[in-house]
């Protein structure tokens, strides 16, 4: 019965008008974005200026001594870091730059090419969700350097798409008062929820996969291959030496984690509130308070931070003062599982109108 | 005969009003008992639709109990829901959807654990043949393969009903059934619903404004006004002005010398009557063949006497104005 379910909201979210329009929107932007960035391989192709070649990315080269000098003068910055935090006060913690999460990263960076003993060897690392180290020699974008920048994008586009499923998922029942009918079946509240909330995940997440694969077969097919080793930091912390193509599995988690924890704010706010249009304007809306709670110093205790995934899998993170991934994970789950919680007590217990 | 639905000192209140606590529904019990249909009338704002709401569990009650074949609603809704069908206010079904598509959805929801044991052709081809069976019962079976947008109001009707009786369900809740039907489409939906109380042996409880279609359709009725039953009649009881003790009644006697007649009588009964042509118009609480036999042993001749058929129009308007007097 609940694979029924399950398959009836698949159906109900499947209009087809709104998926032939947002289907051609995607195709316009995808192919406009591809062609941009493939433009830049077509100008380095012409470049014909032999006094002024194209930047190239040969990484950074370090000795023993440099890295032990290094670990003294970030020792030192840290110490002067936290003098200067003790003394501006509360008013440290409204920056969306955390200077002293970010020298404590690079230690950990230097500390860890002075146990595996990386020198003399160039070494480049993963900045990030931009185009950083991407570029192979030559200046050129290679193809996990177009899949990255292209995921970012895609996520989101695909996020409006999986906001706007979600955040009517409920609210559309309740307005056309179909949501009587089914309240009347056999069936407990709960399993109906689950099943809307399973078809959400499985749109989007299909069309996010579509994406993927597009973005994947465009990559290798466009632009060149070469991969390179990256060192990559999670959570500021954990360092490792990986290929260059390994960044394309963090694009691609980070980007879904980061898209469909938007989604189900408008599933949850759209269910909540019974009014899609709330559905997707609050997500829309939390970026904008998020910013603004950055100013006043609580930004790291706000969701729109919190979910901001991206900038924990970077060796040069940009992390809001007094955030770390800890933090982040416990507040995110305080919203998601209050949300969620809301959302059962709303569909459960709260009267029709 | 077994009690279908059971509606125990049901409350509900909707907060206050200028320091007046409202109340939606104020301690409202009855019951309704299968293969009968009972009406269910009020004022607009009485209660009706709150307590409806309430049995199918899409407001909930601040205290009192709901028995649905006596399953309480509050400790196992969903089994309690097995036995439920019915359209609530409107019958809003998915408007991009044929009413076969409709059918289909809400049945795959109510999967009987005999349907569990087949295969899955088996339970797709026998779903496919009740829906079109139940789309056949309501007249629907050369449309059914358009969208609900393109459906009148009557037909929208129609198939919310459908959808309400495709499970058989031993308790049929209905709200306000004959909206937007034409005299002919109405004439159909009673006649299906003394059907389905007949040959189904459903209990049914039927809102509705249209006191002289209800009538026609329903056994019982409860009326409810300003959260509370004021009074509960059975149609029989109505149309043959057997009323409760002491309380009295309009009856119509034909009878030779009338002025005469209209002495006699005014006397025997100690109060004044009026003279229509060759009728007298009387009101006591004495029952016919009293009036009958006195008349005879005066030596009168009695051509007809009869209770004035009192309609459930002046049984509502007494009612509902009574209850306004006291409140």
């Amino acid at each position: 019965m609940f694979n029924n379910l399950f398959l009836g909201e698949m159906k109900k979210s499947f209009g087809k008008v709104f998926h032939l329009v947002f289907g051609l929107i995607f195709i316009l932007i995808f192919a406009l974005m591809t062609f941009s960035i493939h433009e830049i391989n077509v100008q380095i192709d012409l470049w014909d200026d032999p006094s002024d070649p194209p930047p190239t990315e040969e990484g950074d080269t370090y000795t023993e001594e440099d890295v032990d000098l290094m670990i003294l003068i970030t020792e030192a910055q840290i110490e002067t870091l936290e003098k200067q935090k003790n003394l501006t006060g509360f008013s440290w913690y409204q920056s969306n730059y955390d200077q002293i999460y970010l020298a404590k990263a690079s230690l950990r960076y230097y500390n860890y090419i002075k146990d595996n003993e990386l020198y003399g060897i160039p070494l480049d690392y993963h900045e990030g969700m931009d185009f950083s180290g991407i570029f192979m020699s030559g200046g050129k974008v290679t193809a996990d350097g177009y899949i990255v920048q292209m995921l970012a994008i895609i996520s989101s586009i695909l996020m409006i798409y999986g906001i706007v499923i979600a955040s009517g998922s409920f609210s559309k029942e309740y307005r056309e008062g179909t949501i009587k009918i089914l309240f009347l079946r056999p069936i407990t509240r709960t399993k109906l929820l689950i099943s809307k909330a399973l078809s959400v995940l499985t749109l989007s997440s299909i069309a996010y996969v579509i994406g993927f694969i597009l973005t994947v077969i465009f990559g290798y097919s466009l632009f060149p291959t070469e991969y390179k080793d990256l060192i990559f930091s999670f959570g500021g912390g954990a360092f490792s030496l990986l290929r260059s193509d390994f960044q394309i599995f963090i694009a691609f988690f980070v980007y879904y984690l980061e898209m469909m924890s938007m989604v189900f704010i408008g599933f949850f706010m759209g269910t909540i509130l019974r009014n899609r249009i709330w559905g997707i304007v609050i997500p829309m809306l939390l970026l904008g308070i998020g910013q603004f709670l950055t100013f006043t110093g609580l930004g790291r205790f706000f969701i729109t931070d919190a979910l901001n995934f991206s900038q924990y899998v970077g060796l040069h993170p940009v992390v809001t003062a007094g955030s770390n991934i800890f933090l982040s994970l416990g507040v995110y789950l305080f919203y998601m599982v209050g949300m969620a919680v809301l959302t059962y007590l709303s569909v459960n217990k709260r009267d029709l109108a | 005969m077994t009690e279908v639905l059971r509606v125990e000192n049901l409350y509900k209140t909707y907060g206050y009003k200028r320091g007046y606590l409202i109340k939606a529904v104020d301690n409202v019990s009855f019951s309704v008992n299968s293969g009968e249909v009972v009406g269910f009338l009020g004022p607009n704002g009485a209660g009706k639709s709150t307590t409806i709401k309430m049995i199918v569990g899409l407001a909930s009650p601040e205290s009192g109990d709901i028995f649905i074949m006596g399953q309480d609603i509050k400790k196992d809704r969903e089994a309690a829901m097995k036995h439920v069908g019915g359209v609530i206010e409107n019958p809003d079904l998915y408007k991009e959807w044929s009413a076969y598509d409709n059918l289909m959805y809400l049945k795959s929801l109510s999967v009987s654990k005999e349907d569990m044991k087949l295969s899955y052709k088996q339970r797709m081809e026998k779903r496919k043949a009740e829906v079109i069976d139940i789309l056949k019962v309501v007249g629907l079976d050369t449309r059914m393969k358009d969208k609900l947008g393109h459906y009148s109001l009557g037909m929208k009707q129609r198939v919310g009903i459908a959808q309400a009786i495709m499970d058989k369900p031993s308790l049929l809740i209905l709200d306000e059934p004959a909206n937007g039907l034409d005299p002919a489409g109405i004439k159909e939906i009673r006649d299906m619903l003394r059907r389905c109380a007949a040959d189904l042996n459903m209990g049914i409880l039927v809102s509705s404004h249209q006191l002289a279609e209800m009538e026609l359709m329903c056994d019982r009725f409860l009326i409810i006004d300003k959260g509370k039953i004021i009074s509960e009649r059975n149609t029989s009881d109505l149309h043959n002005g057997i009323q409760t003790e002491g309380q009295k009644r309009s009856i119509s006697v034909r009878v030779d010398r009338i002025k005469e007649a209209k002495a006699f009588l005014e006397e025997l009964l100690g109060i004044e009557i009026e003279e229509y042509g060759d009728t007298l118009k009387l009101v006591t609480e004495k029952d016919i063949p009293f009036i009958n036999k006195q008349l005879v042993l005066a030596d009168y001749s009695v051509f007809g006497i009869e209770a004035d058929r009192s309609s459930l129009e002046d049984e509502y308007l007494k009612a509902t104005s009574s209850s306004k007097k006291k409140g």
